[in-house]
């Protein structure tokens, strides 16, 4: 049974769940009671100390975030001592940073979603009386894909918890103790020389400024002034249902329409969906998992479409790269398509061609400069950085008219679009290998088993005769603890992200669970508006192997569409 | 004006082929009897905070598989007395401990040892060994873990320290869970100072109420002081609780202010103890009165100033100290004794001004009520007190032309 525990908050009574700390407690309360440290879904850690609240009978405040509630308990969160104590803990945060105009909070990576900002207005900060106190900060720019500036940490310690608990890759760290105490990888190596794999949760959860992606976004104007460059971009799936965030609107609404015109609008020569080569991986790695089934080599066949998880895998995972799918990931058959198929259609020069993407994900930068990948992708944009992007150029992004991607690579089917949530890489493989498999046409299409956002999800189906075993799991945790028994399934999809890209390190920040879920269902609400749910049925994908791929396999297709994988 | 010499007396009984004859009494009493001792000794913790100690071993009492750990990590500037007791007679603290594991049915028992104390290490390592070639002659099976620190003072807090043998970063754990609910590897643990491990054989050889005879009603048996700074004759005293005074320690055990000099100031436990002038040497050297004047006896070091110390920069070297020290968890700890650094070092220069002390005392009260653990709670202790009873000296270093009212 469960418990009930009556308290007071600021004199109003309230029941709650035995095992309820006083912040959620007085969450129900509507006390929203300000904290840096503490982040839902994290283990609790308590170094802010500006939740500090009040309980009767304790000589020293109690962190609302730390404290479970107790029978009778008296909470005080506006007492004169909480809040004149709350005003001292951050002005004397403050005093850490140089907070003046050389670390300006106009340039800032999170200038418009600083944690900082919005605590300081939520204790009601009137003065800052402690001086800065200098101190050698360092910046890490070992990663492609992730960047951190010491200067602006405050050593919540979110990141840490989050590369230890939630994806268990465990690269970060706190080091040292008083003053020097500090983020930092293993003997302070940094994040490009340790098994950090980019995946990019760290930024999503940091409050300050002081961890971000790797920008490509200067370099990306650069060669659009270029007169002498073609340049064209394409757009992930994940990045249609949450760009509008970036621009007050609610999550999960589809702005792909205004996305392109936009970006036409900027001056990219072509705008094409990289939802044409999540169709076009669901045709090579579908005939790979056909391929294996039938001889039974290397199963489970595990995707190979987040490059988080690929470096998770050829950092942590050696013994599983057979496994993986040989098949690039969309972005990068798309890049190589580019620069190849479509070079010789437009009769451009390979080198004339620069070749952008928006991901929702900070690892596709790395994956986008490894040497298996020839520079087919030039910049790699996070969804943060088309928002700055589009910004930058003053346009009113919500009220642009619609316009449709430009061929050759802009027709995709529903079965593309689910690719940016956890269970859609699958559920579009099993569309199409139940369909050639068996030559049926399937009556229902929606795999309900492999939908949401839960970390692990099994299903088995029957094709023909034989059960095929699934399992889809997103977070390295939940990925680590699935591969201790992969002899169970015939094919897995990982995603590094909880929630798959949907969640990726390049989306917009500060989500929780109900984002999440608006932006999963604003990618289904795609899938079932579209005419073509099948990646087998896309008629562009039809052309393009009879005029250049030839089949699924082939040896063209190894040639561009398919990599290989390393120990690293 | 003597010594009482108790404990002393024990330490240096010194053999090296030591049976241990107190425990081996013990283990043919029952568990609850030996607690009940120790209850009726009134013994409190010598590590700073005065816990009685019977209560912690009650924590524990019915739980299973208790961890026991001896805080061996002598780190507060000033206080040498757990390393005094070690390297005289490592064979009683084992004893003290043994009695301790027996009375909560504790098997694994670790030593948590300040890592600069070779001596004692090597002492200790040396008793334990030959513990373990008579450990069948005991009616109960144990297994010690010598613990070396690596350094840092922090380690000295009981939550931290058991991090620190977990193999992790030595923060502070959240509490509750105290240690005896939830301590080394998820087991309830006790943690005791040395100094209250040593007074366990004497509390079971001379008995618990006999025990409690010594010193005062609240503060029982003696206490082991370290006397150093300015002072003729430093060193570690016994004293009995109550029996004698501030003054009567700095002037007839260690023989008054080194060449003469005129007395300034006292430290009376060490660096988070509010500071004693002239005027409150007569405070009688006990729990009990040093409370009442606002004071602690903190971990027993006496630190002694002469006219000639200049207490804006020990106030300053404090704040270093502490500055250094903090685990740079929480951020009133770290930033705070930063920040305190920072304005002490001004005023040290001559560059201070009038608000800073304000903006000390301020800061100082914000950790005290908000830190984590016990070290940020108490590192603003000493530079306020100092602030406060020594104003003059403080606003003598003031910038020119401020105003001293």
């Amino acid at each position: 049974m469960i418990q009930l525990i009556n308290l007071k908050i600021n004199g109003e009574e309230i029941s709650v769940k035995e095992g309820t700390t006083v912040l959620e407690a007085a969450k129900k309360l509507n006390y929203n009671i300000p904290s840096l440290c503490y982040q839902e879904d994290l283990s609790i850690y308590g170094s802010c100390r500006i939740c500090s609240v009040q309980i009767k009978g304790q000589p020293t405040l109690s962190i609302a975030c730390g404290t479970e509630v107790s029978e009778g308990m008296e909470v005080i969160t506006n007492s004169e001592r909480v809040m004149d104590t709350r005003k001292s803990i951050f002005e004397l945060l403050i005093a850490n940073h140089q907070f003046d105009c050389e670390l300006n909070c106009l340039t800032c990576s999170k200038a418009f979603s600083c944690e900082l900002k919005k605590v300081a207005e939520a204790i009601g900060v009137d003065s800052l009386r402690y001086k800065f106190i200098d101190q050698p900060f360092e910046i890490d720019d070992t990663s492609k894909g992730v960047y951190r500036e010491e200067s602006k940490c405050i050593s919540c310690g979110r990141c840490v918890r989050v590369c230890n608990e939630v994806q268990t890759v465990s690269v970060l760290t706190m080091a040292n103790r008083g003053p020097q105490t500090k983020v930092s990888t293993f003997y302070d190596r940094g994040l490009g020389n340790v098994d950090c794999t980019q995946c990019g949760q760290c930024i999503k959860v940091c409050p300050t400024g002081a961890i971000h992606e790797v920008y490509h976004l200067n370099q990306v104007i650069h060669e659009l002034r270029n007169p002498k460059k073609h340049v064209v971009v394409q757009i992930a799936p994940a990045v249609r249902v949450s760009i509008g965030e970036l621009f007050g609107e609610k999550p999960g609404m589809n702005y792909e329409g205004q996305m392109v015109t936009a970006l036409k609008k900027i001056g990219f020569d072509k705008v094409f969906d990289t939802n044409f080569t999540a169709d076009l991986t669901i045709m090579e790695e579908g005939s790979e998992f056909i391929k294996r089934l039938e001889t039974g080599e290397n199963l489970p066949l595990i995707t190979s479409c987040s490059p988080g998880w690929i470096n998770y895998a050829e950092l942590r995972q050696q013994d599983l790269l057979k496994n993986i799918s040989t098949c690039k990931s969309p972005q990068q058959m798309f890049g190589a398509l580019s620069k190849t198929y479509y070079a010789e259609q437009e009769k451009l020069k390979r080198e004339n061609i620069v070749s952008v993407s928006i991901m929702p994900c900070t690892a596709k930068k790395f994956e986008s400069k490894r040497s298996e990948m020839k520079d087919d992708v030039d910049f790699v944009l996070t969804t943060r950085e088309l928002a700055k992007l589009i910004k930058s150029y003053s346009i009113d992004f919500l009220n642009l008219e619609i316009t449709p991607f430009d061929a050759p690579f802009g027709i995709s089917t529903g079965a593309a679009a689910i690719f940016g949530t956890s269970g859609g890489v699958m559920e579009a493989a099993l569309r199409t290998a139940y369909e050639i498999l068996t030559d049926e046409t399937l009556d229902t299409i929606d795999f309900e088993m492999v939908r949401g956002l839960t970390g692990t999800k099994e299903a088995t189906i029957k094709i023909l005769d034989q059960e095929i075993n699934v399992a889809i799991v997103s977070g390295l945790e939940n990925a680590k603890q699935l591969l201790k028994n992969k002899e169970k399934y015939h094919f897995i999809e990982i995603m590094a992200c909880p929630g798959g890209c949907l969640n990726g390190g390049g989306q917009p920040l500060h989500t929780d669970q109900e984002v999440l879920k608006k932006r999963m269902e604003g990618l289904y609400s795609i899938d079932e508006k579209r005419s073509i749910r099948r990646s087998h049925k896309n008629p562009a994908i039809q052309n393009i192997y009879e005029a250049f791929l030839i089949n699924p396999l082939s040896e063209k297709s190894h040639e561009l569409l398919h990599t290989s994988y390393k120990q690293r | 004006m003597k010594e009482k010499l108790y404990l002393k007396s024990i330490l240096s009984e010194f053999k090296e082929k030591y049976d241990y004859p107190l425990f081996k009494k013990v283990l043919n009493a029952s568990r609850r009897d030996v607690v009940n001792e120790i209850k009726k000794s009134k013994l409190r913790g010598r590590g700073g905070a005065g816990f009685p100690t019977y209560k912690k071993l009650e924590y524990v009492f019915d739980k299973d598989n208790v961890h026991f750990i001896v805080n061996a990590d002598e780190g507060e500037p000033g206080t040498f007395k757990d390393r005094f007791i070690i390297e005289k007679n490592p064979n009683h603290l084992l004893e003290g401990l043994l009695i301790l594991a027996y009375a909560v049915e504790a098997k694994n028992l670790y030593i948590y040892i300040r890592g600069e104390y070779k001596e004692a290490i090597h002492k200790l390592e040396k008793a334990i060994q030959y513990l373990n070639t008579i450990k069948e002659t005991f009616n109960y099976s144990f297994d010690i873990s010598l613990v070396k620190g690596a350094g840092a003072y922090v380690c000295g807090d009981e939550t931290s320290l058991i991090n620190s043998i977990e193999g992790k970063r030595p923060n502070s754990r959240i509490k509750p869970p105290y240690p005896t609910e939830e301590g080394l590897y998820g087991y309830p643990t006790v943690v005791n100072n040395v100094e209250t491990i040593a007074n366990v054989p004497l509390i079971i050889r001379d008995g618990g109420e006999t025990y409690a005879k010594i010193g005062t009603s609240e503060s029982t048996g003696t206490k082991l002081v370290c006397l150093s700074g300015r002072i003729e004759k430093a060193g570690v005293y016994e004293i009995e609780f109550g029996s004698l005074t501030m003054r009567e320690l700095i002037f007839d055990l260690g023989k008054g202010i080194k060449n003469g000099n005129k007395f300034a100031f006292v430290i009376p436990g060490g660096i988070s103890t509010c500071v004693l002038t002239d005027t409150e040497l007569d405070v009688s050297l006990d729990y009990e009165s040093l409370k009442e004047i606002g004071t602690s006896f903190g971990s027993g070091a006496v630190i002694v100033g002469d006219e000639q110390v200049d207490i804006v920069s020990v106030a300053r070297n404090v704040s270093d100290f502490f500055m250094n020290e903090t685990c740079g968890m929480c951020y009133p700890c770290k930033e705070g004794n930063r920040q305190i650094h920072h304005l002490l070092s001004e005023i040290d220069k001559g560059i201070g001004t009038f608000e800073y002390l304000d903006l000390i005392r301020e800061i100082s009260n914000t950790t005290s009520i908000t830190a984590r653990c016990g070290l940020g709670q108490s590192a603003g202790n000493f530079i306020t007190c100092a602030s406060e009873k020594f104003r003059e000296q403080f606003l003598r270093k003031m910038k020119v032309g401020d105003p001293i009212d």
